[in-house]
């Protein structure tokens, strides 16, 4: 009589449990499938990545090691990234990185220290892979002080002022070629036109540590602000910075899109690719997006000039892209290094050129591209994004000494984090829901928590 | 006279508050026909296309597709299957605290998610469980037998003992009475209740957004990436969250009637 | 019936154990990590038993009494927004028209369209300032667009929860109103009472537990509310946005500071149990019947 339900529990327990394993165990990790030529790979999903998951099929006919790739979005992936190797997941061998985390990481013992592989190849590896035509500002973006490279470049972007010639044209301006942010704010009120929708400029103002600290900073670098001076005292109640973040606000009050605070990348695009905006201030990679897009409503209509400048009188713009690097843990490293040097060679570069056109090369990280005649051919941006990138300074990104490198986006391992919280703060200040006052005194209070919680202040 | 005039006033109010408040969605439904280029313009003629249908249906959509129904199915058989059981042993076999344990199984309805999202993360974390769909399946497991228990024991209860009673003095054994005499008569009330718990996990957020990444995804984070899309995709977007939100719109429309039945049978008399 | 040894008992231990393992003993660990000091970027710190330091930290911070704040207000506003409205829309419907069973179902959508969908749609097409329906609407109407996520981002997210949340309201209230006798109603009317008074005294209280549950599960949900912040504002403007879940979201996955996100989620949990308790000591006093 009671026996039925014995069994009935243990069948019972067994088909759940056996199901939920069955459902899980499908299609989740295929860990066991051939350990030795199996890379995995986490990348972001910008365009430029996308094309290197096609481009893969050549890499293994090359060379046998198959590639697996997960495909991320920025957020996703920082987060993704610092559970696999913080918390020891250990999912994947190579990862996209960005500037920003790349000594970060390294620095953790996360990522594999570069240099001695590299030293390590083959005299004819070594001439074949030519370390030497990498940016030098872009191998400096990704290495830490004290343990070199800790990522290769797969592309590099710095920051450019983008303008429609069309508006600009129709409202008899000029746009300088080395623009101070004053100016840029009087053409901006001057190209507006709120009647037909059209903003003066468009800026990111939503908030994110990649969103719109990315260009903030940049704006407080060029008014002479920073984020610690030299004694990680925290300086964000400088006058610099109050000028630079009253700055910020004035011109997307006056000039700037509908909406400042919920206008990030994507929609200041939008806004650009659209007609709707006259000027932009944002990543030069964006330059092919506006000229060869499909759905872009300006090609052909975009000049350019370089980050505008102000209080600091020369390089005020950014360093960004995404390395790839190995990951410390990886039980495949010299595969992984080999599909490494791969990615980023000038024998990709030209694969790219060749099969999907040169404009869809992933650019910023060597000399010799911008030295190759058929991509400036396709980028009539070319030249002067070459010159921007050999312009920017890593090491001083403000008017004064920092303790931190890495312009706009700090090299620090709390930057996620604190980027963050002055990111909202910003955020609130634009929208108005807090005064300048407020700003400056809670910014400080949370740049200072940082140093002292980090043991970086003495 | 004015009677009248009022009841046709509030029938013509009726029929535009539901229209107004379920524009968005029919402003969703209709964006997903128009090329992209015409979407941001709110216009009622337009030549509809099928193009963002058929750029939104790749293998990639289809693998979040399949995630979201073995994570769902999975949830609803193990939460449905372990609900029932447990209401049934709560109701019929004189266990001593069966009301603190009900009680207490309805109090982790309340817990919120974020209660215990760090040490879960960590833990499937070391354990590789990461972006796996058995650690989805156990996550959402976790809220789907409280609702379970919640709906069914109510169900169980009402079941007259009479029946119960006839049925064990001519011999049936307990198993026996359970499925032969029980279960039709709770079934329509499980259905109802897994159905409840197949809309809640189809559409859950918290853990799918946190504990997975690609592998184990469910819809539910494939459409918040549109929140990070680059270039234009409103019109993307709106078929794919067209073709989204079909599924339990169509089982709410089936069922409501039962589940707000099962929802409010327990603690509503007469 | 019911006998002492009876093996059935043990058809409660698998799901006893499922959700002890969920919920139960990750709270536990979640309350000792509350006590300990982690932050996953900078391994070189290490992990060190912190006291009560996070959760002086937490106290210490204006943000979190903003983040409290508004989730009570989101709770307070929502609850009663949506208890209103689907009263209402409950009378609205339950007459017999040409058509009402098609609105009845029709109402009942947005309770079922997920967050995340619920969200973008809103933030896109609805009410981008630039792009969206807004933009049109508001240009038509020689305005200035709205900026409805960043001067206002509380407010349109108390909107869209109301949006999503009051069919489920209407739901509940419905079947109370068409399961009421009509007996009573007639006798009612035959009494005299018509309109305001036949509704507050006759029919409210016949459906005081339908308005009952309605608040309960609707007060469980929108504590719980998270994808529609995370898709829209991401807690700001500053954290003007910000839900308790959201804010300890934040603290583990942008700050990886195990101990704060821990600690955080502890106050939350103390917080929504206080909130709850109100809640039920409040709907007992309006309620003389036991459940």
């Amino acid at each position: 009589m009671k026996k039925p339900f014995k069994y009935a529990i243990s069948l019972i327990s067994i088909i759940a449990l056996a199901g939920t394993l069955l459902v899980g165990c499908s299609g989740g990790n295929n860990k066991n499938a051939n350990e030795e030529a199996v890379l995995n790979i986490a990348t972001v999903n910008n365009n430029d990545m996308v094309i290197m998951e096609e481009m893969t099929s050549e890499f293994t006919a090359k060379t046998g090691i198959k590639v697996n790739y997960t495909v991320l979005s920025e957020n996703e992936i920082r987060s993704k990234i610092t559970q696999d190797v913080g918390l020891g997941g250990g999912q994947y061998d190579l990862f996209t990185i960005g500037a920003q985390d790349s000594a970060v990481y390294l620095n953790n013992g996360w990522t594999e220290p570069l240099d001695g592989l590299l030293n390590g190849m083959s005299e004819e590896d070594k001439k074949n892979y030519d370390l030497e035509d990498v940016f030098p500002v872009v191998r400096d973006s990704l290495s830490s002080e004290s343990k070199g490279l800790g990522a290769l470049p797969f592309y590099a972007e710095t920051t450019l002022l983008f303008y429609n010639k069309e508006i600009f044209e129709a409202k008899n301006l000029t746009m300088p070629a080395n623009p101070t942010w004053e100016q840029v704010y009087e053409l901006a009120v001057a190209a507006q036109d709120k009647d037909k929708g059209i903003a003066g400029i468009a800026l990111r103002g939503l908030p994110g540590s990649g969103q719109n600290m990315f260009i903030f900073s940049s704006i407080a670098n060029a008014f002479g602000a920073q984020y610690y001076d030299m004694d990680w005292k925290a300086t964000f109640n400088t006058p610099e910075m109050k000028n630079a973040i009253e700055f910020y606000k004035k011109i997307l009050a006056d000039a700037g899109q509908a909406g400042p605070t919920s206008t990030g990348y994507t929609e200041a695009l939008n806004l650009m690719s659209t007609g709707k905006a006259a000027m932009w201030y944002d990543a030069s990679v964006s330059a092919g997006t506006l000229a060869n897009s499909k759905d872009s409503l300006v090609t052909g209509k975009i000049g350019y000039a370089m980050a505008p400048l102000q209080v600091k009188q020369d390089a005020t713009n950014t360093i960004g892209g995404w390395g790839i690097a190995i990951n410390a843990s990886s039980k495949k490293k010299e595969a992984a290094f080999q599909f490494l040097t791969w990615a980023t060679s000038k024998e990709y570069i030209n694969l790219v050129g060749e099969k999907k056109g040169w404009e869809s090369t992933p650019s910023g990280t060597r000399v010799s591209t911008y030295d190759n005649e058929n991509y400036k051919k396709a980028s009539d941006f070319a030249d002067i994004t070459k010159e921007a990138i050999l312009k920017v300074d890593f090491f001083n990104p403000s008017m004064n000494k920092t303790p931190y490198t890495g312009n706009s986006i700090p090299n620090m391992a709390e930057y996620s984090s604190w980027g963050e919280q002055i990111a909202q703060l910003l955020a609130s200040y634009l929208v108005g829901q807090k005064n300048i006052e407020a700003v400056l005194e809670e910014g400080q209070k949370i740049l200072t928590d940082v140093a002292v919680a980090g043991e970086y202040a003495k | 006279m004015s009677r009248r005039l009022n009841r046709n006033l509030l029938t013509t109010m009726a029929y535009v508050i539901v229209i107004l408040w379920l524009f968005p969605m029919l402003y969703m439904f209709l964006s997903s026909f128009k090329f992209e280029s015409q979407v941001a313009v709110p216009s009622l003629t337009f030549t509809p296309t099928l193009d963002n249908y058929r750029a939104v249906v790749t293998p990639e959509f289809f693998k979040y597709l399949s995630n979201s129904v073995q994570i769902t199915f999975g949830t609803v058989i193990v939460s449905a299957v372990l609900g029932v059981l447990a209401a049934y042993a709560l109701v019929y076999s004189g266990i001593k605290k069966a009301n603190s344990i009900y009680f207490w199984f309805i109090t982790t309805i309340f817990l919120p998610a974020v209660a215990v999202i760090t040490p879960i993360y960590i833990l499937l974390a070391k354990a590789h469980l990461l972006d796996t769909k058995l650690a989805l399946i156990l996550l959402n497991t976790g809220a789907g037998i409280p609702l379970m228990i919640w709906m069914c024991t109510t169900y169980f209860k009402e079941i007259p003992g009479e029946i119960i009673e006839a049925a064990t003095i001519d011999g049936c054994s307990k198993a026996g009475t359970f499925f032969k005499i029980m279960l039709p008569l709770v079934k329509n009330g499980i259905i109802s209740s897994a159905l409840l718990v197949f809309v809640v996990t189809w559409n859950e957020f918290f853990f799918a957004v946190t504990a997975t990444a690609t592998q184990s995804a469910t819809l539910p984070v494939y459409m918040s990436k549109f929140m990070t899309q680059q270039g234009f995709f409103w019109g993307k977007m709106s078929a794919a969250g067209t073709m989204v939100v079909i599924v339990p719109i169509l089982i709410g429309f089936f069922t409501y009637k039962s589940f707000v039945k099962g929802l409010t049978a327990g603690s509503v008399k007469g | 019936m019911t006998t002492k040894g009876d093996k059935s008992k043990l058809l409660i231990l698998p799901a006893l154990i499922v959700v002890g393992i969920v919920t139960q003993i990750p709270f536990i660990l979640t309350i000792i990590y509350s006590f300990i000091s982690w932050n996953v970027k900078r391994p070189d710190l290490g992990i060190s038993f912190a006291g009560f330091s996070n959760y002086k930290k937490i106290l210490s911070d204006g943000q979190f009494y903003q983040v409290i704040l508004n989730s009570l207000l989101i709770v307070v506003v929502g609850l009663t927004i949506c208890t209103v409205l689907g009263i209402l829309f409950g009378l609205m419907l339950n007459r017999e028209f040409k058509g009402v069973n098609l609105l009845r179902t029709l109402f009942v959508i947005p309770y079922f369209v997920m967050e995340a969908v619920v969200g973008i749609i809103w933030k896109t097409l609805m009410l981008n300032p630039s792009l969206g329906l807004n933009y049109y609407i508001s240009n038509a109407l020689g305005l200035e667009p709205i900026d409805f996520f960043g001067k206002y981002a509380l407010l349109t997210i108390m909107l869209l929860i109301i949006w999503q949340w009051t069919p489920f309201f209407f739901l509940i209230i419905m079947s109370g109103l068409q399961n009421m006798p009509s007996e009573i109603l007639e006798s009612a009317r035959i009494d005299g009472a018509t309109g305001w008074k036949l509704l507050l005294h006759i029919q409210l209280p016949l459906i005081r537990d339908h308005i009952n549950v309605a608040m309960t599960l609707g007060l469980i949900n929108i504590l719980k509310v998270f994808g529609l912040i995370y898709v829209t504002t991401s807690g700001g403007p500053g954290s003007s946005s910000s839900n308790l879940p959201y804010y300890s979201y934040k603290a583990l996955f942008y700050d990886w500071n195990v101990g704060t996100a821990a600690a955080i989620a502890v106050v939350t949990v103390a917080l929504t149990l206080i909130v709850v308790q109100r809640f039920y000591g409040f709907m007992n006093k309006n309620n003389s019947k036991n459940i």
